[in-house]
């Protein structure tokens, strides 16, 4: 055949593809004469019609099928096609086979009525397809009848009947289910979230029904999850269902044209082919969840790629429903007037819900589907939830039972954060930025930024372990003004960039001097909204925030943003700095409502203006872990971590802070040995990248500290902080939110062994540390660090001074409010032991409901003994 | 076989992306060994069906061979092309070679009732699936290398769309007169 033929036939089978068969005769004859391009047509024509999905399925496997099998079977006879073809009009049994309905994984379904007056019944037929090997398929539908019989619960189609074809073909008769899928019925009834919670409980208590006659359906989607008529929910399909203890119980995948959209309901047990349990269907419902509330999928299946989609399961990286990415018709289907809205609405405990049902491991999710089930149902009816009141005890646990640490509600998580700010974005940026520009100025930087690579190989390493990087900055700084005394111009940029490599290593305050320089210089010589003035703002916010009060590294870069304007086209990347020099400084003012919306913008902005992976945006997902439970936020730092990652930035200085994020709550959720991976990773490439005494290494060893602690290895956990000790007293420059977090570990240790000296020692230098730095957060947890440490040494003054301190400022912030239980309720047992009665009483009828009652029984205890 | 260092797949990638004919043989040798050693393992071991996996094959061939961080995505297109090639040969060997055994009456091996097969559908023979993709691949080249990335390389529509620089639509109209046609030109001996 020649090519030009063929495109003929081609763009003929295109046009009659899609109008019934027995229109397209008449149609052909009209378009062309070539009865040898007609009857090409109509055999290809023919052959789509039947061809269903046999090329959908990757060659080996029909290659490893075939192996399987004796010679003589391998052989598809000629006139299979015509058999395949159509059951309609053919009677099963008592039944009228009426109209195909679809084709499932093994093969067709029919609607079929009842022929004998008996009942006028519709039921669906379900057969199997004949050109392939029967006894397989007999099997797998004898079995699915096997399981159909066990259930009989109002939420399963149920079975009717079963039999088999003349030529004995094994099909099932089914209860007739006329509806639509789930998310489909959902969306054209314009579901508001609660109904859309009642339907999902309805799937929960069907799955619960099969989990308790031990049969996993392993396959739940919203394809296998109809609403018929009436409303009521019907699950389907259970050809791949297991029943628990079966020989084949590992995790697959199974049914023909495994699509994204199959693996985005997939749990990470099935892609890894590990061991299925009643679990595997508790994540699926949470996936379904996930769909139903927002609209798509947990795993982005935007790209189309299966193995995508399994690499984004097998990582389990899940952003919470309210953080993805919804658009304002999935918004309109819930009865929402904007996205936004619809966000807000499944903030909190939905989020929570649907994180706790995806967790990774199985043993942490949902112990059952009745339990997702019960938590949807305590949601609407306004009560707490399982999945919060989880974390929220846990942190009373902590306050109450360990007294230890008895303010540090949100996470030592916050303190970390710190250490990064966005000083190395501006190093991504800046040797690409400055070489852009043909000035004398860049020549000179290039030599200059050009050596240290040259030297350390890594560009992220730029704090030397033997600090010659900080020496190469010193002879640079002090060569500018002798080497361009007539160009303010150059000395402006130079001085920029001079001054955000002092900041990223670590000499903030020589940072801020010759950033204030850089900013004087490009005013006068390129003019307040110039590009250079920016730049050296958002740099000097960096270097600000790091020794500054909060409201120092706001200012200046809000300064920045207003000499950006209005118009987002801007300097994208520098309004992306800038916005998250802001957000930074505004967390350790603990106001994350407000750096959670800046870091949302940034993340829109960076995902708009570039689909490669952006250091700002991986810092955005970390700030918005702030304003998270703690399952969100362990999903948003893997995010941040993962877009880290592929920048290849992985020795970072961003990526050991969110490193120590996720180990931090690893430790206050208990789960110490992951802590302690996650720390030993970080631990190998930040000994290269920042020597052993760097702030980095010395934070990283906190988890170590922490972990022995929490394990109740207390002399060396003493000894561990010893050894921290002395690395601090060489560090130099180190903001307080650092030093807290060092202080933290050690202070823990310490109480814990019992050496009380030592930990008023560190907390000592701790609120000196801190001070400076006017960050309500830091303070509140280093006054209750403090007053513990007193309150064991019997210094009840001191204590108390403290802990009113902490409560006042835990007041003025609403993520603090939080601590101030916890706060009171030492401050009233120390009252109590100062005789201060009435004082102590006040501060108990403040405390929230289960715990006050604690605090009476306790104070009156108290009381007693005093007598 | 070799305790050789492994050639660098991504500098073949680029050279052979500047058309160095070398490059381009050495690139689809080591391509061809890396989806043959996967390949094999895969038909040695899997007797029950996951498509999953198998979908995956290339995409792990992939992921092994190639440093994701210096690659771009022309080499990822290129390295698709030679692989779904090189798979397409490997998986026709392969079946080639087990025809023949399978006409040894004395080496005929009873199928094992006890494997559990998860996905019944339909067979096909890879060997006629080749022969018919060489005639169709003489008047429509495009719709071949189509066939090729999807059936023989497990990569969805949207994947060839990128492979090849066309459009989703393209790909999936030219995917289904081409599978049309095979189809009728299996089933009509």
């Amino acid at each position: 055949m020649s090519s030009e033929r063929w495109a003929v036939i081609t763009t003929l089978f295109h046009e009659l593809r899609d109008i019934p068969p027995d229109a397209r005769e008449r149609e052909l004859r009209l378009r062309t004469s070539d009865m040898g391009a007609i009857r090409h047509v109509h055999r290809l024509l023919r052959a789509d019609d039947v061809v269903g999905s046999r090329f959908d399925r990757p060659a080996v496997l029909h290659v490893a099928r075939n192996d399987a099998e004796e010679v003589h079977d391998v052989t598809v006879a000629a006139d299979t096609v015509d058999t395949t073809l159509s059951m309609v009009g053919r009677r099963l049994g008592p039944y009228d086979v009426v109209r195909r309905i679809g084709e499932g994984g093994m093969g067709t379904v029919y609607e079929a009525h009842r022929a004998d007056d008996a009942f006028s019944q519709r039921v669906a037929i379900k057969t199997v397809w004949r050109d392939v090997d029967s006894t397989l398929l007999a099997r797998r539908l004898r079995s699915e009848r096997e399981f159909l019989a066990m259930l009989q619960h109002p939420n399963i189609a149920s079975l009717i009947d079963g039999g088999s074809t003349t030529e004995g073909l094994p099909y099932l008769v089914m209860e007739y289910v006329e509806g639509a899928p789930i998310d489909q019925w959902c969306d054209e009834h314009h579901l508001s979230i609660p109904l859309r919670l009642d339907l999902f409980r309805q799937v929960c208590s069907a799955v619960s029904h099969a989990h308790r006659r031990l049969l996993v359906h392993r396959d739940l989607k919203p394809s296998n999850v109809f609403v018929n008529s009436e409303g009521g929910v019907k699950l389907l399909d259970f050809g791949v269902a297991k029943l628990l203890g079966d020989s084949e119980r590992l995790g697959t995948l199974t049914g023909a044209g495994v699509s994204p959209f199959t693996v985005a309901f997939a749990a990470p047990e099935q892609v890894e082919h590990a061991p299925i349990t009643t679990a595997t269907d508790v994540y699926a419902l949470g996936a379904l969840l996930y769909l139903l509330l927002t609209g798509h999928t947990a795993v982005d299946v935007g790209s189309g790629s299966v193995a995508d989609a399994i690499l984004a399961v097998r990582d389990g990286v899940v952003i919470p429903p309210s953080a993805s990415a919804m658009t304002t018709v999935d918004a309109g289907h819930r009865g929402f007037a904007s996205s936004t809205r619809l966000s807000r609405a499944l903030q909190g405990e939905l989020d929570d819900i649907v994180m706790m049902a995806m967790r990774r491991e199985p043993t942490r999710r949902y112990a059952s589907a009745d339990a997702i089930a019960d938590d949807v149902q305590s949601f609407l009816r306004g009560d707490r939830v399982l999945a919060r009141t989880d974390t929220a005890a846990y942190r009373l646990r902590t306050f109450v039972r360990r007294h230890r640490a008895a303010a540090v509600g949100i996470g030592v998580t916050a303190v970390a954060l710190v250490v990064g700010s966005a000083a190395s974005l501006y190093q991504a940026n800046v040797i690409r930025l400055e070489a852009s520009r043909a000035e004398r100025a860049s020549v000179f930087l290039m030599h200059m930024a050009g050596e240290p690579d040259a030297h350390f190989g890594d560009p992220f390493s730029r704090i030397g372990p033997n600090g010659r990087i900080a020496e190469l900055i010193d002879s640079s700084l002090a060569r500018v003004p002798v080497a361009f005394p007539a160009d303010p111009r150059i000395r402006a940029r130079l001085y920029t960039a001079l001054g955000a490599s002092l900041t990223a290593s670590g000499q903030v305050r020589r940072a801020a001097a010759v950033l204030d320089s850089a900013r004087r210089l490009s005013r006068a010589s390129y003019g307040q909204t110039s590009h250079a003035y920016i730049e050296a703002t958002v740099n000097a916010s960096n270097a600000a925030f790091h020794f500054q009060p909060p409201r120092v590294a706001v200012a200046l870069a809000r300064d920045a943003l207003r000499a950006l304007g209005p118009s987002r086209d801007r300097f994208p990347e520098l309004r992306a700095r800038a916005i998250l020099a802001e957000a930074t400084a505004t967390v350790l003012d603990a106001r994350f409502a407000e750096s959670d919306v800046m870091a949302r913008e940034v993340i829109a902005m960076e995902s708009a203006r570039t689909s490669a992976p952006s250091l700002a945006r991986a810092w955005g997902w970390r700030l918005r872990a702030f304003a998270m439970s703690p399952d969100s936020a362990e999903a948003a730092l893997r995010i941040a971590v993962a877009i880290v990652d592929s920048t290849g930035a992985k020795r970072s200085v961003e990526r050991v802070d969110m490193q120590l994020a996720l180990a931090d709550i690893a430790i206050s959720e208990g789960r110490i040995d992951e802590a302690s991976r996650l720390a030993d990773e970080a631990l190998i490439g930040a000994r290269v990248a920042f020597g052993e005494w760097s702030r980095e290494v010395s934070l990283l060893k906190t988890i170590a500290i922490r972990s022995a602690t929490a394990r109740n290895e207390f002399d060396y956990a003493a000894a561990l902080a010893d050894t921290l000790g002395e690395a601090v007293s060489g560090l130099h420059d180190v903001n307080g939110a650092v030093m807290f977090a060092l202080a933290f570990a050690q202070h823990e240790a310490y109480l814990a062994s019992g050496h009380l000296a030592r930990a008023e020692r560190v907390d000592i230098r701790a609120i000196a540390d801190v001070t400076p730095m006017e960050s309500p957060m830091l303070l509140v947890y280093t006054l209750a660090m403090a007053a513990w440490t007193h309150t064991l040494r019997g210094d009840d003054i001191a204590a108390a001074r403290e802990l009113q301190q902490a409560i006042a400022l835990s007041t003025t912030r609403e993520p603090l409010h939080a601590t101030s239980p916890g706060l009171r309720y030492e401050l009233a047992v120390v009252f109590v032991r100062l005789g201060r009665i009435d004082e102590a009483r006040a501060q108990v009828e403040l405390l929230p409901s289960p715990l006050r009652e604690k605090a009476r029984a306790r104070l009156r205890l108290e009381t007693t003994k005093r007598r | 076989m070799t305790d050789a260092v492994p050639p660098d797949i991504t500098l073949l990638l680029q050279r052979a992306q500047r058309g160095e004919d070398d490059a381009i043989d050495q690139l689809a040798r080591a391509v061809f060994d890396e989806l043959h050693r996967v390949a094999s393992v895969f038909l040695r071991r899997e007797r029950s069906d996951h498509t999953l996996q198998a979908t995956a094959l290339v995409h792990d061939a992939f992921l092994a061979l190639v440093d994701q961080r210096r690659a771009t995505w022309e080499n990822r297109t290129q390295f698709f092309s030679v692989a779904a090639r090189q798979m397409r040969r490997i998986l026709v060997d392969h079946a080639r070679r087990a025809a023949a055994t399978k006409r040894d009456p004395g080496l005929l091996i009873t199928l094992d009732d006890g494997v559990d097969v998860a996905d019944d559908t339909q067979r096909l023979d890879v060997i006629r699936v080749d022969d018919a993709l060489q005639a169709l691949a003489a008047f429509d080249e495009r719709q071949a290398r189509i066939v090729e990335l999807r059936f023989f390389a497990g990569l969805t529509v949207e994947e060839t769309a990128r492979a090849l620089g066309l459009s989703a639509i393209t790909v999936s109209r030219d995917w289904a007169v081409a599978r049309a046609w095979l189809y009728a030109e299996l089933t009509e001996v």
